[in-house]
Order: C-alpha cells, then structure tokens, then sequence
C-alpha cells in the first residue's frame, strides 16, 4: 500500500509540474524548429524586375539531412505547384518567387538534390527517409510551359486541366501562399491528396524559416512607398514529434493544421498545431508623416482544395472586427449574428484564403473616426465554421472525428456551423516618411487565443455579450489567493481550453 | 483497491490529454497578451543630430483597466 501511496504521489506531482517540462505540451504558436512552416502570403510582379517579390529562406538546423516539400496554393485555397529541396545537415536554402515563377528557376540545378556534398557536419542521411527518398534528379530548373501555366494561375486563377472556372482571384500580380513540410521523400503529392499523410509527411520539428517582401509598394496595393519588410514564417509543429512516414501515434491536439486534408479515419494524422482565430493587430494611419499599415491574414478555406472549395474559399465571412483608437473609441464591422444557420454578417468584410490591405480600406476595416493617427484592432477572423472541419475526441478510450458542434464551438459562438472555429493568422506590415527615412516593419498579430480555444463569441462592442479580452477571459486566479481587493468575484477567466 | 486504480488511471489520463489544454503549461514564448513585456534594446541619438529613437507601445487588450 505504502508502494501505491507514494506511486500517486509521484504521479500528481508529474501532473502538477509535467506542463513546463514538456515541449509538446502546448497548441501557442512560437518560433522555433517545425515540422511545418506556412508562408503567409506572397506576391510577385511578373512584369517588372525591380517590382514586388517575395523571397523565403529554410533552414535546416539538425545534422540529419531533411526533404523540406513546398507546396505553392492560390488566394483561394488551391495548391497550384509543389517542389522539393533536399536539405543536408545544417544546410539553408533561399528561394525568390520571382525567380520561380518568372523564369522557373527554384533554385542552383546542383543546390537542392541529394547529389550535393553534405558539409563536414552534416550527416550522410536520415533514418526517416523512405527506402528510396528519390532526390536525385530534384529539379533546380522546370519547364517554361509550366512556369507559364502558373502564371496564369496566380494572376487569373485558371490554368488548362482544370474543372472549374477559377482557383485562384483575378489581380496583376501573382498572389499566394506556400506551405513547405518535413517529408520522407521528394515526393509530388500535393497536402490536399489523403495518401501524402499515410505516405510522405513526416513529424520531425526540424526547420525554421523567414521570409520578406520586397517592393516599391506593400503588398496588394500600389498607392504607398515600400522598400521591404520581413519576417519569420508560421512555425507549426507536430505535437508529438517523431516517428516515420505513415506513423500513427496519437495526439492531444483537438484538430489539426490539416484537418480539412486528412484521410477520414484519422483527422488529425499531420499532428500538426491548429492556427488561433482572435487577433489583436496594431495599426499606425495617417498624419504628418503618411502613417499606413497593411494587415496580411491567411485563412483556412472550406472544403479539401478542389475547384469547388476554391470557390467556397474566395469569399469567407470574418466573424468580428472592432477597431480602436488611442481614445479607446470602438468602431464595429458587424458582429456575426444576422443569420443564425449561416454567417452573413451585415457589413462585414469577405476575405479569402490569403490577402494584404489597408487597414484604412473601408471595404474591409471599421474606419478610424477622428484624428488619432493609430490604434488596435480587435480581429475575430472565424469564417463562421465549417462541417468540412473536425475535432478529434476519446470516444470508448479510442480517438474518433466528429463534424458536429462541440466545446470548441459553444452554442451562441460566432461559429455556426461544425465543431470548430477556423484557423487564421495575421501579420502587420507598418510604413511611412520620416523626414528622409523610410518606415518599415512587420511583425505577427497578437494572438488572444491558440488554435484549441474555442470559438469567441459576439463582443459587447458588437452588442453581444463577451467582452474583448484574451481568450479564457480576465481574471484567471490561482487556487487560493483573492484578487488585491480582497474578491474573487471576478475570477472567471481560465487558461485551460476545453475538450472538444 | 478498484477505486484506488481507478484514480491512478484518471490521472494517467489528465496527465496525457491535459497537455494540449492547459495554456499555462509551457515555456514556449508566443505573441499573445503577456504580465511582462520585454523591449530587447533601444537606441536614441540624444544629440538629435540623426533622429534616432526608438518607439514602443503597449495596449491593453481586456476591458479592465
């Protein structure tokens, strides 16, 4: 018995202090070494040299060679072209999307192929590649006629083969974003194909990567002066980490980066972080020195990256936005309560899978009323849910997928359809004149939440009932102690997400 | 005894699922509303001679003050 005492005793202190210990513990974003890295968005000029383009870099910072698989999708949603770099030990590769899609090149013929003479430090291979990685012959050059075809499709959203009529919105420059992940090979497969997660993917937070924009304008506008702006990517882990090709091993993740891809009997097969959907972004605007600001917002579309989802994801409805200004005056662009069965918000904006604007575009943000020249803005950018997500859950000890409404998507949530809120991400990109000087910088949005929080619900700013706040809410208190007043009446908030 | 085990499993379990639930329970560092902020490194040209400076700005992001 004195055994089994002590054997518990040992088991609540690991419960208690298990939390700060371990890594994979946890759906906030950093960054650090992942199995998945998301550019949030890209743009590139095609007609003129010295005009917007973006450059991103990965990093391998293991000694065991990776495959990093980069996967190009369009601003709704599709993926459009996918290539492989072959990482040796410690190796970094930069790719210009110029580059790729103006003459394609992805990078020096003799750079990106297993081929390469690892560095002294560098390991020979990796235990998890598959028997044959196939990276040999990994294209430095691809063909003009391919390079062409996507032209099209990042500029007008079709491209010959297709079965609908647009993928992709209608812009003159090229428009995106790209994912790249850990895999077992140098496979073709694209993320929204079930067999790359049975197959490819594998789940070794092993890379890290930046990227930045270059440019005589921010991107998606042409009216404000630019040089450039960058930042880390989106680094999303696999949570656990490890394992081979096809491994499954289970996870405590809700749901999953991935979900709407995933092969139906396991949803949550990637194991990689899910993104949050609450933002709080800063914005500088207007006065002496031209202040602007653009927000960049990637967003989770419908369905699983065919024709059709494509076109559910061009135009998604954005829950809640509410801007402040240095006084604290909120302007509102409607909450998400017109339509109880769907999200049609009255006013609010539709966005795509990927964008950058003005936060002065009124067609999309609350305007800034009165002579502040900057604020925040409160961002609750759930496209209302979807059936096509999924939250995994213990069903008779074992995980099942379940499409239904959950904890993650509590009845009156501005989520109204399915068991989740959507995955989004923001960065802020501020410029201006100073004198002489150029303003430039970029930087990620404050997330409220993470990924497994639940979806918010209308603000009082909105007319609902839910403060503007962290997610969890204002006060968490720990067990014990009162606030300094002496209350705990207002001890409501909690950090601990439900289950979903 | 059974009630004994019975316990042990529950805790097993909370142990292996409260992970990825419990925001409090890493030491990973992400941009989200924080009790302490840290500016890495400032740098201002007192003489005013280049303009140099450097600016921050801290919000407040819940309805109390």
């Amino acid at each position: 018995m004195k055994t089994l005492v002590l054997g518990i005793a040992l088991l609540i202190a690991t419960t208690a202090f298990g939390g700060t210990r371990d890594n994979d513990s946890t759906c906030d974003i950093r960054v650090g070494p992942a199995a998945t890295l998301l550019l949030p968005y890209f743009e590139v000029d095609l007609a003129n040299p010295a005009g917007q383009t973006t450059l991103f870099t990965i990093t391998n910072v293991t000694r065991f060679p990776q495959i990093a698989h980069v996967t190009l999708w369009t601003d709704y949603g599709y993926p459009a072209f996918n290539f492989n770099l072959y990482l040796t030990g410690y190796d970094v590769q930069g790719i210009n999307l110029a580059d790729v899609l103006r003459f394609g090149i992805i990078a020096s013929a003799t750079g990106t192929s297993s081929s390469t003479p690892p560095g002294s430090l560098s390991a020979a291979g990796s235990p998890n590649f598959s028997a044959n990685p196939n990276c040999a012959t990994t294209p430095g050059v691809f063909p003009a006629s391919v390079a062409a075809a996507l032209r099209g499709v990042f500029t007008t959203g079709s491209a010959p083969g297709l079965s609908c009529e647009r993928v992709g919105g209608l812009h003159v420059h090229a428009i995106g974003y790209a994912t790249i992940d850990v895999v077992a090979s140098c496979t073709s497969r694209m993320p929204n194909d079930q067999a790359y997660y049975t197959a490819d993917l594998l789940f070794d937070n092993v890379l890290i990567g930046d990227y930045q924009h270059l440019g005589a304008h921010p991107g998606g506008t042409d009216t404000s002066s630019f040089d450039a702006g960058g930042n880390p990517m989106v680094h999303i882990r696999a949570i656990p980490e490890g394992g081979s090709a096809g491994s499954n091993v289970p996870t405590g993740l809700p749901y999953t980066f991935y979900d709407r891809y995933t092969p139906a009997v396991n949803r949550v097969a990637d194991r990689r972080q899910p993104l949050p959907s609450t933002f709080a972004a800063r914005f500088i605007q207007g006065g002496p020195n031209a202040f602007a600001t653009n927000f960049t917002i990637w967003r989770e579309g419908f369905g699983a990256g065919d024709c059709a989802s494509a076109t559910a994801s061009s135009y998604m409805p954005v829950a809640e936005i509410v801007r402040f200004d240095e006084r604290e005056n909120a302007s509102v662009y409607g909450p998400c309560n017109v339509d109880p069965g769907n999200c049609f918000p009255a006013g609010a904006p539709f966005l795509p899978a990927t964008s950058s604007k003005s936060a002065a575009d009124s067609g999309t943000y609350p305007a800034l009323n009165g002579t502040d020249a900057g604020g925040w803005m409160y961002l609750n950018l759930n496209n209302c849910g979807s059936f096509s997500y999924s939250v995994t859950r213990d069903t008779g000890g074992m995980p099942a997928p379940n499409s239904a409404s959950s904890a993650l998507s509590p009845a009156g949530a501005t989520t109204k359809a399915g068991p989740r809120p959507s995955q989004n991400w923001v960065t802020i990109t501020m410029f201006g004149s100073l004198g002489t000087n150029r303003l430039a910088t970029e930087f990620d949005a404050a997330a409220l939440g993470n990924g497994c929080s639940p979806a918010a619900f209308t603000s009082t700013a909105g007319g609902g009932s839910v403060p503007i706040g962290p997610a969890g809410g204002v006060f968490v208190c720990p067990p014990g102690p009162t606030l300094t007043n002496g209350t705990t009446a207002l001890c409501t908030g909690t950090n601990v997400n439900p289950l979903p | 005894m059974k009630t004994l085990v019975l316990i042990i499993a529950l805790l097993v379990t909370t142990t292996a699922s409260a992970g990825t639930r419990d925001n409090d329970s890493t030491c990973d560092i992400r941009v989200g509303p924080a009790a302490t902020l840290l500016l890495p490194y400032f740098e201002v040209d007192v003489s005013g001679q280049s303009g140099q400076t450097t600016l921050f700005t801290i919000t407040n992001v819940n309805p109390i003050p």
